[in-house]
């Protein structure tokens, strides 16, 4: 679920518990980048990710005593992150889903982009409503009907805009081979 | 879907996945205005809505126990200055016939006490002899004022066990009195009575006559005439005491994920201080107070442990033992928790499993309490508080004693250097005179942040109390 692990300490666990500021710091450090790219991959542009990153770690900080312990911290921050992003694109009335693309989300631009970090470019630029169903599906690992279930729409819905989804990044990566294939630092 | 569109999938989602990319840079500065704002909401939400129930509880007592009660209007009525000694009697309910009250007064005023100095002593108070009490004359005086009968004839017609309509509360009915070298007449001693109204009308119950507690006022030659002024009356007094007393304190250890751990490790601390405070009626008390507690963690006290596995209930270890490596021994080969902070910390200091740990802790006390005083005698009383305490650690320091080989340690890491505590309490006190008091405190104390910081564990303290000390009233 979360990749490549990062080792949080169990002392700093503590010591963030206890509402210490070092530690939350600390833990910011280690692991905002990484949920920053969560938050990325949901919103649609850099200021409503540092939004959405900026509540999530209100959210971790505020409930960390919650942290059995058991569990892996970095998923748990993982499940609070995405949880933090699809509440926030609800309360901006971002969660839209449409069957068309429109304004800048058109396919011409996506297809322009090019380059190893653009991936997250990509993903960023599909419609809303494809790239939430995606990161659920894809990244998550949400069946889709978690999906339905989780964003209130019907199960085909989510299947079409995961299709969807797909074919569009299918169209940008064939566009721009190296970002994969000629890259395998990032494919493992 | 094909292979190659299968593998581009997983590759996209790993990329994705495993994607870090660094936040703006002053992200952070924002988190932490707020979390500070967070906080101080906190503290709002929970502080404001206390802060106003308390409010609201001080003034719904306050009303309570200001309101002045009948006992304490006539206390407060009563001058007990020389030569003018008025003490009225109260009666609760209305007295219709005025007419006969009067009159029985004056009767009563010629039969008793010629020699009182004329005019100026209340009649129901000279009811004998010069120096002589006469519960009698006291009780024929009762009935004298109520509604011209005399005691005779409303003996005749209430039996033993009837209630009466009227009742009497007649605190210096049955004082002495003696007359000085000036004729002015000196009230030199102070009762007490006890016993349901019905008595008041039968004088020769045993019941009523054996609640008389008179208790002699003079000391040296000097009359200290009003102690339940300050004491049985509703009077307000300011207090300073010093104190000093021994508890019996259990450290307890515990950590519940994954496992459960509770630890009793009791041991002895002395308190020595003083206190301040403010009586309200007599019945309401604040008081804030300052203390020095050593405490000295004996390594002979046994211990109790026990070790219930939370998993299965059946890995359940119960003990007593005279070693006092703390931690280590304890658990090691019986529980695998024992691997936590302090564990780690105790190996890296104490070593061997055998010998004793000496711990001692020097630390202050601020303690704020209210409570409440209810009076037993004009001297004796007891006072139920509940207080707040801050503890603040001044220094501390540990060795392992085996035999004649002592080694010094230092500070145990991690110690907190403060502490809340809370703490419910029970005085009793005697007052020997109007200023000094002797009290005797027991009460409970439990910490309410834990003692250590930085560990997985929790460590708190909870004690049991004595003290003994000695309390200046100032008024």
């Amino acid at each position: 679920m979360t990749g490549k692990e990062i080792h949080l300490d169990k002392v700093l666990i503590e010591a963030c518990k206890s509402g210490k500021r070092e530690a939350q710091q600390q833990i910011y450090q280690l692991c905002s980048p990484r949920l920053y790219a969560v938050c990325l991959r949901y919103s649609g542009n850099d200021h409503d990710a540092s939004d959405i990153l900026h509540d999530a770690f209100i959210m971790i900080f505020t409930k960390i005593h919650q942290y059995n312990e058991t569990g892996d911290l970095m998923g748990w921050m993982f499940r609070i992150t995405v949880n933090t992003a699809l509440q926030w694109l609800r309360k901006k009335k971002k969660l839209l889903f449409s069957d068309d693309l429109k304004g800048n989300e058109s396919p011409a631009e996506f297809y322009e982009l090019s380059g190893e970090k653009d991936i997250l470019k990509c993903v960023q630029r599909l419609p809303q409503g494809y790239r939430i169903v995606f990161n659920m599906y894809a990244v998550e690992g949400y069946s889709h009907a978690e999906i339905a279930a989780y964003l209130g729409i019907n199960e085909s819905t989510s299947r079409s805009q995961y299709t969807r989804a797909r074919s569009l990044l299918q169209k940008a990566l064939k566009n721009n081979q190296n970002i994969l294939i000629n890259n395998p630092d990032q494919n493992g | 879907m094909d292979n190659q569109e299968l593998f581009q999938d997983k590759q996209a989602s790993d990329v994705l996945r495993n994607a870090a990319i660094a936040p703006p840079v002053e992200l952070w500065s924002r988190i932490e205005v707020s979390l500070d704002n967070k906080k101080r909401r906190f503290f709002l939400w929970w502080f404001i809505p206390a802060i106003a129930i308390t409010v609201a509880g001080a003034g719904l007592g306050g009303y309570y126990f200001l309101k002045p009660s009948p006992i304490a209007n006539q206390f407060k009525e009563a001058n007990y200055e020389k030569g003018d000694l008025k003490v009225q009697p109260y009666v609760e309910n209305e007295i219709k016939n005025t007419d006969f009250l009067e009159e029985n007064i004056a009767k009563a005023q010629e039969i008793k006490f010629s020699e009182a100095a004329s005019g100026a002593v209340d009649p129901s108070i000279l009811n004998g002899k010069s120096g002589v009490k006469n519960p009698a004359a006291a009780v024929a005086l009762h009935s004298s004022v109520k509604g011209g009968e005399t005691d005779e004839s409303k003996r005749a017609k209430t039996l033993p066990g009837e209630t009466n309509q009227s009742t009497i509360i007649e605190p210096d009915a049955n004082s002495e009195l003696t007359i000085n070298k000036n004729g002015m007449a000196e009230n030199s001693g102070q009762e007490i009575r006890a016993g349901i109204p019905v008595f008041d009308l039968i004088p020769i119950s045993p019941a009523f006559l054996g609640a008389q507690f008179p208790v002699e006022l003079k000391i040296n030659g000097t009359d200290l005439p009003q102690l339940k002024d300050h004491v049985a009356s509703n009077e307000s007094n300011f207090y300073v005491g010093l104190y000093g007393g021994t508890s019996l304190r259990n450290v307890i250890v515990s950590k519940t994920t994954p496992d459960s751990i509770r630890l009793l490790r009791p041991f002895n601390n002395r308190t020595a201080g003083v206190t301040a405070g403010y009586i309200l009626n007599n019945k309401l008390t604040l008081t804030a107070g300052l203390s020095y507690e050593h405490t000295e963690w004996q390594a002979a006290m046994s211990r109790i442990m026990i070790v219930p596995d939370t998993d299965t209930f059946s890995n359940v270890a119960a003990g007593v033992q005279e070693s006092d490596v703390y931690i280590i021994n304890s658990f090691e080969g019986t529980n695998s928790m024992a691997t936590g902070d302090i564990k780690q910390e105790i190996l890296n200091n104490y070593q061997s499993e055998q010998g004793r740990l000496v711990h001692s802790i020097d630390r202050l006390r601020f303690s704020f309490g209210v409570g409440y005083q209810v009076s037993l005698s004009p001297r004796a009383g007891l006072h139920a508080s509940l207080g707040v305490n801050y503890l603040h650690l001044l220094k501390e320091n540990s060795s392992y004693i085996f035999g004649s080989y002592t080694k010094d340690f230092g500070k145990l890491p991690a110690f907190r250097k403060q502490a809340w505590e809370i703490n419910p309490g029970l005085t009793f006190s005697y007052r020997f005179t109007k200023h000094l008091a002797l009290s005797i405190n027991t009460g409970y104390s439990k910490t309410l942040t834990p003692i250590y910081e930085k560990t997985s564990w929790s460590i708190g303290e909870q004690a049991w109390q004595l003290n003994g000390g000695l309390t200046w009233f100032l008024r």
